[in-house]
C-alpha cells in the first residue's frame, strides 16, 4: 500500500477508484476511521462508492500499518496529517467523511481548513465539547451487557466519565491474554471493534502505553460551540439510533438547523459495519443531492 | 487450461504471506499452506488483510475485486484460508483471459 512520509509519522493510505470513466475529472471522496479500527473499517463500503468517486482511505498515525510516533493523537494533529495527504495526493476539495474520532479529526480540519472540504459527513461523532460524559450505566442495554462482561472478569468504572475508553481497553487486554473474542457478548460489538485478533489487540495497547495517545485522545476539542455554529459547509451526520452518541447529535441538531441529520433504526456506534447498505444509501444520497445546507457565512 | 493454475496463485500467495510476516516473530504450529487460515492460524488483523490483497493485485498486476470474497451477506466472512484465496485468485486471473 503507499505510504506518505511525513516528518512525524509516517501514513499508510489506499485508493480505490472504480468510475466507468477513470479519465473524467474525479470528484474526490476521503475516509477516516475511527479510534482502535484502521483503513480496512471501510473498505466493505469502499467499492460502492469508489464506483462514483475516487475514493481514497487512510490509516490514522498510530493505527493500521501508518507510524506510532510518541507524541501527536489529538484530533487537531490528526487533522494535519489529513491535510498533509490531501496536499500530498493533490486533492483541492474533497468530500470527508469519518466515523466516531475520526469525525472529530474531520471536523477539525473543516474548521481549520474550509475551503478544502466540498461537504462533511459525520458518522456517529460523539464531541466532547457537548457530550463531557461517556458513562456505561447512560448506554442502552448496559444493565444486561454490565454483568456479562463481570462474569468474564472485565471490570468496569461504572461512574467513569470515559468508560468507553475503559471498556476498549479492558477488552483489548482480554484478548491480548489469549481469550477467545467470540465469548463477547454480541451487543459489544454495537460499540467496540472487538473481534479484530491478537495482533490488533496488542497494536492498541502499545499505543496507549507507549505513547501520548491516551491523553490525547480524551483531550477537549479545539473549538467552540459558536466556531461550530459557523460552519456552511453542506453536511450529513449520520447516527445508530441506539447509539451511546446520539446526545452530541440532538445538540448538533440544534447548532446546524440546515444540515442533514438521519437516524439508522435499531443501529448502535459501529452501523457503517453492521448495517453498510444503510449507510453507503445514505451518503449516497447526500452527495447525489445538491445540499441546502451550504448556508451563508455569519 | 488456466494463465495461472491454484497452485501457481498458491505459491506466490504464501510468498507475500512470508514476506509480510518474518519480522512479526509469529510462533507457528506448521508452515504455511494450502490451510492455512489468515486469522486463526498467522494472526492476521483486517489491515493486514487489506495489505495482503493489494500486494497480490500488485504481484499479478490485475485488480481482482476481493470484496467478492471478503463480504459475505453484507458482513466481512470471519477468516480465509490461503487455498481460498489462491482459487479466487486463480479464477479471476482465468476469467480475464479473452
Amino acid at each position: 500500500m503507499p505510504v506518505l512520509r511525513l516528518p512525524e509519522t509516517t501514513l499508510n493510505y489506499l485508493q480505490m477508484d472504480e468510475r466507468p470513466d477513470p479519465t473524467a475529472p474525479p470528484l474526490d471522496l476521503v475516509l477516516v476511521h475511527g479510534l482502535a479500527a484502521n483503513l480496512a473499517f471501510w473498505y466493505h463500503l469502499a467499492p460502492a462508492l469508489a464506483a462514483q468517486y475516487r475514493v481514497t482511505m487512510v490509516d490514522l498515525r498510530g493505527h493500521g500499518r501508518s507510524g506510532m510516533p510518541a507524541t501527536g493523537y489529538t484530533p487537531a494533529v490528526l487533522a494535519q496529517d489529513v491535510l498533509a495527504l490531501l496536499d500530498h495526493l493533490g486533492l483541492e476539495r474533497v468530500h470527508l467523511l469519518g466515523h466516531s474520532f475520526g469525525g472529530s479529526v474531520c471536523l477539525h480540519l473543516a474548521l481549520a481548513h474550509p475551503e478544502r472540504l466540498a461537504s462533511l459527513l459525520l458518522a456517529d461523532v460523539r464531541l466532547r465539547l457537548l457530550q463531557p460524559q461517556q458513562r456505561v450505566q447512560d448506554w442502552p442495554h448496559w444493565e444486561r451487557l454490565g454483568p456479562n462482561l463481570k462474569e468474564l472478569g472485565i471490570h468496569i468504572d461504572e461512574a467513569g466519565h470515559e468508560a468507553g475508553y475503559q471498556l476498549l481497553e479492558e477488552v483489548m487486554r482480554f484478548q491480548l491474554r489469549g481469550s477467545d473474542a467470540s465469548v463477547f457478548p454480541k451487543l459489544l460489538a454495537q460499540w467496540l471493534p472487538i473481534g479484530g485478533g491478537k495482533r490488533t489487540a496488542q497494536h492498541w495497547i502499545k499505543l496507549l502505553d507507549t505513547t501520548s495517545a491516551r491523553q490525547d485522545f480524551i483531550a477537549l476539542e479545539d473549538f467552540t460551540q459558536t466556531d461550530l455554529a459557523q460552519l456552511t459547509l453542506p453536511l450529513l451526520a449520520v447516527y445508530g439510533e441506539q447509539s451511546m452518541a446520539v446526545k452530541t447529535a440532538r445538540q448538533l441538531q440544534e447548532l446546524w438547523t440546515q444540515a442533514r441529520f438521519e437516524f439508522i433504526p435499531q443501529a448502535g456506534h459501529f452501523f457503517p459495519l453492521s448495517q453498510p447498505e444503510k449507510f453507503v444509501m445514505s451518503i449516497q444520497n447526500f452527495l447525489n443531492t445538491p445540499c441546502p445546507s451550504a448556508r451563508t457565512a455569519v | 487450461m488456466p494463465t495461472v493454475t491454484k497452485i501457481q496463485a498458491q505459491r506466490a500467495i504464501i510468498g507475500i504471506i512470508q514476506d509480510m510476516i518474518q519480522d512479526w516473530d509469529l510462533d507457528l504450529d506448521e508452515p504455511i499452506g494450502a490451510n492455512s487460515k489468515l486469522a486463526q492460524d498467522i494472526e492476521f488483523s483486517s489491515i493486514d488483510v487489506i495489505q495482503l490483497i493489494v500486494s497480490i493485485e500488485e504481484y499479478f498486476k490485475q485488480k481482482m475485486g476481493f470484496h467478492e470474497l471478503l463480504m459475505n451477506d453484507g458482513r466481512y466472512v470471519d477468516d480465509l484460508s490461503v487455498s481460498e484465496l489462491a482459487a479466487f485468485v486463480s479464477t479471476k486471473l482465468d476469467g480475464a483471459q479473452p
